[in-house]
């Protein structure tokens, strides 16, 4: 079994299969397409229905209770997904499907059945969430609808009364609302069909995993392309109606291999496009393989890392995964639900569901010289495509261009509509994978500096501190692993979890390629099983240098639902993450703690490998 | 003195006193030599140098051999003797004690060692009020009033002034930590001891070299040493026979007699003040009675724990104190085994009855923590929170069969598993299953205990379900299972509770056949599998030495079995998808004509399965299997919300055989009236009667009340009822009853059979197997774990893909010679209920499915779920459809209720869960009449009906206000 595959299954809790996607197009079709769409016809009438004669009278009261907001939204699926290792395939799927989520509140803006996590049992085996046909037929989405809005709508009465009285027992009760009011919008894009290129994606993940036999070391490889192509509709009872066409495609791969001394080693390379035609051809991957088990092997015959506090440099390639683990949660400006027992607030804080930056509006949170904007709407960094990007966001806000800070200072936080402690409203970064509850989520982020210095002089600036401190070496960062992607087989959890960890937690960074280099000569030497420590908002205010080279980091990120819709970790694959980037340039830091490695390795295989030729 | 015992309180009762700590050395020892180093590998890593604060001997041990005490222990532990300082005397009554220090001794930097230094160190270790600082509490001030010469003002007289002051935490440090701050010092301490501080790898290792200013001129004689930490006992076991270690600071009681016979190994011995003890809580009335606690000690048999779990390597205590220390008495003899004493003193007791009490051991907290661990990041609740895995029920839909999950840090797994078969497919539809699923998930953040169990649940193999989604797969799962030992001792082999896990599911390989690509996973699953094996077969090993194993217990591991080559074509099948597609969508709409309907799924699936198999015995097979199945499945809502529902299964194997359309037509319609029919239906009350069983839900019957009991490896686990394991031979069943398990059926009559196959998951052919003639237990249906008496596999060892086979059902066929025609029975039960003086008896029409528990820690019951039921009234009423309606009883007495049976035989096609996964079974029987059978309340969901009428039935069409 692929324990890290299963483990991100527990994590995404619903978000198995999808995140938010790139748009195809920002059309503003606005106008109510005559396509003939059952879907949207059933949806609409459903919620007609809903809107106006859902009502629950419970004994002993006069008024009757109403959702005061009811939303739809559901997915139209059509996913491939090639795997493949050493030229070989090792599964092929190909999959239809729909899935709706139904979504009611009772009470008001103020104070509704959402932001709790109650103690309230099993409902039934009909839930508000499920699959639907994918006939997009009129009668069964009604029907399916009819029944899931039911159970929305039970629950939500109950969730409510357990909220209201969990919070008669408490002292002092939040002033935050539990949901922001957004203006409707209306935006039908016309329906698109699939386009899956005329490549034969079976035949490229054959040969460009092919190209791996060349390295026998390595032990374990998956080469895997992930299309996806999806039909997003979102109505709500303010009379939002939004259908978009989303599409995007990966390729990803992950390989591993032990080194002399049984130290588990792993390695990645990960290629993201809007659609199926954009990906790299298969030379084009071919050469990333080929890099990336090159390094792997140079990773085998390293040295392991030992203790190292002192200055360290994160190469550009480096900084930009780093920096969107420790920013993404920062920047969550919503408010964290609250938990009927106090043991789940704990288990959100441990995952990083509350933000460090959360209440501390104007307040200087990183060195003066740098500012942070996070851009929805920024298609390319000087031409070179962004990821992140999109026109509304999964609730249904026009997304908005954000300066998170400015000059150190903390300007606004990332807003989806659960209001927080510096803001009530929405700034359109709702973003949600798989039909899981929106939270503020990063899409285009750019680390801006005032202060900045060519590759060269960043590196003299970090070699004469090294000096300065009198350290034998100091410590380059050259890239940062994504466990999400690179662990195949891995039994220990361990890796996976720290990069859940998301910032909140320990600070823990996984580095992939990690060197160490010596001042008096300046001869670079590789090193494995080291982490990074303490690496948090607060050791980014100790930055000694920023360069002029800025990276652009395209990558899927993390869109686990889980735990009303806190972040769990930074990185995902293809299969569940929310497409963004990040743009970022070297980072010096005068001083930052590197941990050696750990634990018992484990003993190598008994037998020599079996023989694996490199024609193919 | 251990530290831990400082931290422990009171109450402390009983004890078995190791004699010995033990280490073994890598090489013999003969007169030393200057120069080398040593590698010690160890069970933890050190926490701290602080002497003066840390209370784990891993860091106290090493500490010692940096910093020195003025005066040190005598090796005996019994006296004290000058060390740093070379005498003392006493004065004014024994409050003042002046020390002549030694001269010539020099820290390891090279600077001497001076009396300011002494009054700082101790000063230093009198202000720790965490750590041992409590022990120079005596101590008014000290003073030097020249550099070696120290003197201690005492504020009382205090005998033990000497011993503390030989404590470690007294131990001396350059004055001022030389110039540090404290705890940076720590980090890497300076002293006078033998070894210089040299470097430490946290989590990993710890090294100190050669101090060349030591006192003892010429000492030490090796330039270095490191600590290794190494959890698991096996691996510093290999490295100390590989030489990379040449100390195991504490290998595992059972290794030391191997140690002491292994070549180049010298095993020493030494006495130890370990004792164990059992700390009790007296706020708890039964052990705050002195009797109580008289009685426990009596019943404690300390022989029997030296010899199984020290190794004869240790004595009884006699009381808290060990031989070791000074005042000790040997002859107080202590409260030792005597059952008639405990009794007595039980009997003297205010609980003459006895009384429960929970005992807490250091590996329940373990196992807690372990899960935590594996979460990640969840905090764990309390104990008392966490409730009793072994005792706790699991209710019908908790479809688990074990957890296991690792102990410590080393490899280890443990495993907890309900006792529970939850004969999941005959109930749920894979819809269900994903719905449950999602619960299940949803539930973890509240009990974090259900986390790892949601992947038993997975549904099994969808491969098609039209319209709601339609997905093709195709795949290769390869696994591969090492046995090491031997047939008769195995790494498979059962100690008590505990099974070794293989080492994991199997893996995904290439559908492409590439000989290269293949044989490398082959390789890799391979190494894994092997290595788990062999470390599961030391653990087995020790754990026999420890357990009491029963007779059953005894069989060997692995049967004999003729190897044989069958190399069968390849199943593959072309199917048209868009005619299915369009049936399946045209039963769905059928379905949606009655309101009572609220959901409707139907799932056409075809499966072509190919299964190699290739054994290191010579066994060579190539076979597999087509299945086409077609299920209808709808739910709806009774008016107090109970959740009702229908299921219908269609199975075949050729194409030919597919039910046609009006078949299902007219199966849906006997579904959609059954459900309308239970909507309306009054529930019924609990109730003992007689019964009749149809056909099919006799089948059920069967499968759950005998089947499972008949399953080979339950009648060998110490944990399962084995209800059966002692009984072939007599008489279990009506003498008109046989049932066989006949596996090499494909058919009966029209019905294509589920559990029908040419060879079973272990590689052994399918048989017929007579479990029962005429009433007369003969057989059970055998894996290729033996028992006693059964020394070969019948073909019956299944799993699902990923588990591990066991013995399980395939055609359960129950034959009878006393049969009626319906009519006759119908009007035997009317004799029946009149004979019993009752107003009705129950007609069972079908059964969803069941679950049972076979284990012991569950009462022997089973549960038959009853889909549709009537009433059928003795005076001559219309039957009347009832609802929620469950079956229970146990086994034994169920089974010879039976009276008579029908004349022709029903199969119920379906899949079954256990142990060892979801695997295609059939039952058949007759119809049964029972003269009695009780019927409890089904456990129902109180949700209401839907608020609005369905759309479809709604009078406003297009949605909005009335």
């Amino acid at each position: 079994m692929n324990y890290a595959r299963t483990l991100a299954i527990f994590a995404c809790v619903t978000a198995v299969l999808l995140g938010g996607i790139a748009p195809v197009r920002a059309a503003s079709a606005t106008q109510a397409v005559q396509d003939n769409d059952q879907t949207l016809r059933a949806m609409r009438d459903e919620m007609a229905r809903s809107k106006t004669r859902l009502e629950l009278k419970i004994p002993g009261t006069q008024q009757p209770v109403r959702p005061y907001y009811v939303e739809y939204r559901l997915l139209d699926l059509d996913v491939r997904e090639i795997v493949a290792e050493f030229g070989t395939l090792l599964t092929t799927t190909r999959g239809r499907n729909r899935f709706m989520n139904v979504e009611a509140r009772v009470g008001n803006y103020k104070l509704d059945s959402s932001n709790f996590i109650g103690d309230e049992g099993f409902r039934g085996f009909i839930g508000s969430q499920g699959s639907v046909g994918i006939d997009r037929d009129y009668d069964s989405l009604r029907q399916d609808l009819w029944i899931a809005t039911d159970q929305a709508f039970k629950q939500a009465v109950e969730t409510y009364s357990r909220k209201q009285s969990y919070l008669s027992s408490l002292a002092r009760q939040s002033n935050i609302d539990d949901f922001s009011k957004a203006q409707p919008i209306q935006q039908i894009e016309p329906l698109a069909t699939p386009d899956w290129g005329n490549r034969n994606w079976e035949q490229e993940a054959r040969s460009a995993s092919a190209t791996l036999r060349l390295f026998p070391d390595i032990y374990e490889s998956r080469v895997t392309y992930y299309l996806v192509y999806a039909t997003e509709y979102l109505l709500t009872s303010e009379g939002t109606e939004i259908r978009t066409n989303r599409t995007y495609a990966g390729v990803e791969a992950g390989l591993n291999t032990l080194a002399s001394d049984g130290m588990p080693l792993n390695h990645l390379y990960a290629s993201y496009a809007p659609k199926p035609a954009d990906l790299p051809n298969v030379d084009a991957v071919r050469k990333g393989l080929n890099v990336s088990a090159s390094e792997l092997m140079a990773l085998r015959a390293a040295k392991t890392a030992e203790d190292y506090t002192g200055p360290v440099l994160f190469e550009a390639r480096a900084a930009a995964p780093m920096l969107a683990q420790v920013f993404g949660p920062a920047m969550n400006g919503s408010r964290p639900p609250l938990a009927f027992q106090p043991i789940v607030e704990q288990m959100l804080s441990g995952l990083g569901g509350k933000s460090d930056w959360a209440g501390r509006l104007g307040s200087r949170v990183l060195p003066a010289t740098v500012s942070l904007v996070d851009d929805p709407g920024a298609k390319d960094f000087h031409g070179t495509p962004l990821l992140g990007g999109y026109a509304v966001d999964d609730e249904g806000v026009r997304a908005q261009k954000v300066t998170v800070v400015d000059k150190g200072n903390l300007k606004e936080l990332l807003m989806s509509r659960r209001p927080g402690p510096d803001s009530a409203d929405s700034n359109g970064h709702g973003r949600s994978g798989f039909l899981g509850d929106a939270k503020p989520t990063m899409s285009n982020l750019f680390f801006n500096a005032s202060e900045t210095l060519p590759p060269a002089e960043l590196k003299k600036k970090f070699l004469d501190a090294c000096r300065a401190e009198k350290l034998d070496y100091c410590i380059i960062v050259r890239e940062m692993d994504n466990p999400a992607i690179s662990l195949l087989h891995q039994e220990d959890f361990s890796e996976l979890l720290a990069s859940f960890g998301g910032g909140a937690g320990t600070g823990d960074r996984l580095p992939l390629l990690i060197y160490k280099v010596y001042p008096q000569d300046g001869r670079e030497e590789i090193i494995r099983g080291a982490r990074i420590i303490g690496l948090n908002t607060r050791a980014l205010r100790n930055l000694a240098g920023v360069g002029n080279d800025n990276f652009v980091y395209n990558y899927m990120q993390s869109a686990n639902a889980g735990f009303a819709g806190t972040a769990l970790g930074a990185f995902a694959s293809a299969q569940g993450g929310l497409p963004a980037s990040v743009v970022a340039p070297s980072l010096l830091f005068e001083e930052l703690e590197v941990r050696g490695a750990r634990g018992e390795p484990k003993r190598l295989p008994l037998l020599p490998a079996p023989p694996l030729s490199a024609a193919k | 003195m251990s530290a831990r015992s400082r931290l422990l309180s009171l109450a402390i009762l009983l004890a078995v006193s190791a004699l010995c700590t033990t280490a073994a050395l890598g090489s013999r020892a003969a007169t030393p030599k200057r120069g080398g180093s040593i590698t010690i590998a160890r069970i933890e890593d050190s926490q701290s140098f602080d002497k003066t604060n840390v209370f784990q001997n891993e860091s106290i041990w090493l500490a010692e051999q940096i910093m020195e005490p003025i005066y040190t222990v005598t090796p005996d532990g019994k006296s004290v003797k000058p060390w740093l300082a070379t005498s003392y005397k006493a004065s004014n009554g024994g409050k003042t004690y002046t020390f002549k220090l030694r001269p010539g001794v020099k820290f390891s930097n090279g600077k001497a060692m001076t009396s300011a230094d002494v009054k700082f160190s101790i000063d230093d270790a009198r202000k720790q009020s965490k750590g041992w600082g409590y022990l120079d509490a005596a101590i008014k001030n000290i003073t030097a009033p020249n550099p070696s010469t120290v003197v201690f003002n005492l504020k009382y007289k205090w005998a033990p002034f000497l011993a503390d002051i030989a404590l470690f935490a007294n131990g001396i440090i350059p004055n001022n930590f030389n110039g540090e701050p404290r705890a940076t010092f720590y980090k890497h301490p300076i002293g006078t001891g033998p070894f210089m501080w040299d470097k430490r790898v946290v989590g990993q290792s710890v090294t100190f070299k050669r101090n060349p200013f030591y006192w003892q001129k010429g000492k030490p004689y090796l330039d270095s040493v490191a600590w290794k930490f190494v959890t698991d006992e096996n691996t510093r076991e290999l490295q100390l026979r590989g030489g990379q270690i040449q100390v195991d600071e504490f290998p595992p009681f059972n290794s030391i007699s191997k140690l002491q016979h292994t070549q180049g190994v010298t095993m020493t011995l030494f006495p130890s003040t370990r004792t164990d003890y059992l700390d009790m809580n007296e706020q708890y009335p039964p052990l705050a009675d002195r009797h109580v606690r008289r009685a426990i000690s009596y019943a404690i048999d300390r022989n029997a724990i030296v010899k199984s779990v020290l190794f004869g390597h240790g004595k009884p205590a006699n009381s808290f104190l060990p031989p070791q220390v000074p005042f000790y008495y040997p002859n107080s003899g202590g409260l030792q085994y005597d059952i008639a004493k405990a009794k007595a003193e039980m009997a003297k007791s205010k609980f003459p009855n006895g009384f429960k009490a929970t005992m807490l051991v250091g590996a329940g907290q373990q196992v807690e923590s372990a899960i935590y661990r594996v979460v990640g990041a969840l905090l764990a609740p309390g104990q008392e929170e966490l409730g009793n895995e072994a005792t706790q029920a699991y209710r019908p839909f908790d479809v688990i069969d074990r957890l296991a999950f690792p102990v410590g840090d080393g490899p280890e797994l443990l495993e907890i598993r309900p006792l529970a078969i939850f004969d999941d497919a005959h109930t749920l539809h894979p819809t269900q299953f994903r719905n449950l699923t999602r619960w299940l998930i949803k539930r973890e953040l509240r009990v974090s205990r259900w986390v790892l169990t949601r992947f038993d649940i997975l549904p099994p193999d969808e491969a098609l379900g039209a319209l709601l989604s339609s997905n093709e797969n195709r795949n290769r799962w390869l696994e591969v299972s090492v046995r090491t030992g031997n047939y008769d001792l195995d790494n498979t082999h059962k100690i008590g509770e505990r099974q070794a896990q293989n080492g994991g599911p199997g893996t995904s390989v290439p559908i492409d056949d590439d000989q290269e690509v293949l044989r490398r996973e082959i390789w890799l699953e391979t190494d894994k599998q092997y290595k788990s094996a062999a470390e599961w077969l030391i653990k087995i090993k020790t754990g026999r030495e420890v357990k009491v194993e029963t007779a059953e217990g005894r069989a060997p591991d692995f049967t004999h079995e003729q190897p044989h080559t069958y190399i069968g074509p390849e199943n593959s099948f072309t199917l048209e998808r868009k005619p299915w597609e369009e049936k399946v969508r045209a039963y769905t709409k059928a379905f949606r004509d009655s309101p009572a309907v609220i959901n409707s799924i139907v799932t056409f699936s075809a499966l072509a399965q190919n299964s190699y198999h290739i054994t290191s015995e010579n066994t060579q097979l190539q076979f597999g299997q087509i299945r086409y199945r077609l299920e209808l499945f709808i739910q709806g809502k009774a008016p107090d919300g109970m959740d009702l529902n229908r299921y219908y299964n269609f199975d075949w194997v050729k194409p030919s055989d597919a039910p046609d359309d009006k078949a299902v037509y007219a199966a849906e319609a006997t579904m959609r009236k059954e459900l309308e029919g239970l909507v309306a239906a009054p529930i019924n009350e609990p109730s003992v009667g007689p019964a009749l069983l149809t056909g099919r839900a006799a089948a059920v019957f069967f499968h759950e009340v005998f089947g499972h009991r008949a399953e080979g490896h339950r009648q060998k686990d110490v944990a399962e009822g084995q209800t059966f394991a002692k009984k072939v031979g007599e008489q279990i069943l009506p003498p008109f009853l046989s049932i066989v398990d006949d596996t090499t059926m494909r058919r009966l009559g029209p019905t294509d059979l589920l559990g029908y196959y040419e060879y079973d998951d272990e590689g052994v052919r399918a048989h017929r197997v007579v479990l029962v003639d005429h009433g007369v237990l003969k057989d059970f249906e055998m894996s290729r774990s033996p028992l006693v008496g059964f020394d070969h596999s019948n073909g019956h060892g299944r799993r699902q893909l990923g588990a591990a086979p066991v013995s399980r059902q395939g055609n359960l066929i129950v034959e009878s010679s006393k049969t009626m025609t319906d009519p006759e029975l119908r009007a035997k039960l009317i004799d029946l209920i009149k004979q019993q003086g009752k107003q009705f008896g129950l007609l069972i029409d079908d059964i969803a499915g069941g679950f049972t528990f076979t284990g012991r820690g569950q009462p022997q019951a089973f549960q038959v779920l009853p889909l549709v039921v009537y009433k059928v009234y003795a005076d001559g009423r219309p039957d009347e459809l009832v609802r929620g309606v469950d079956i229970v009883g146990t086994p034994l007495a169920a089974l010879t209720k039976i009276v008579a049976t029908g004349d022709k035989q029903d199969v119920f096609n379906g899949y079954c869960g256990a142990e060892s996964g979801s695997v295609p079974v059939s039952a058949a029987s007759p119809a049964i009449l029972t003269s009695e059978l009780e019927v409890q309340k089904k456990e129902s969901s109180t949700d209401r009906p839907p608020i609005l009428p369905a759309p479809a039935h709604d009078i406003v069409k297009a949605g909005g206000q009335l």
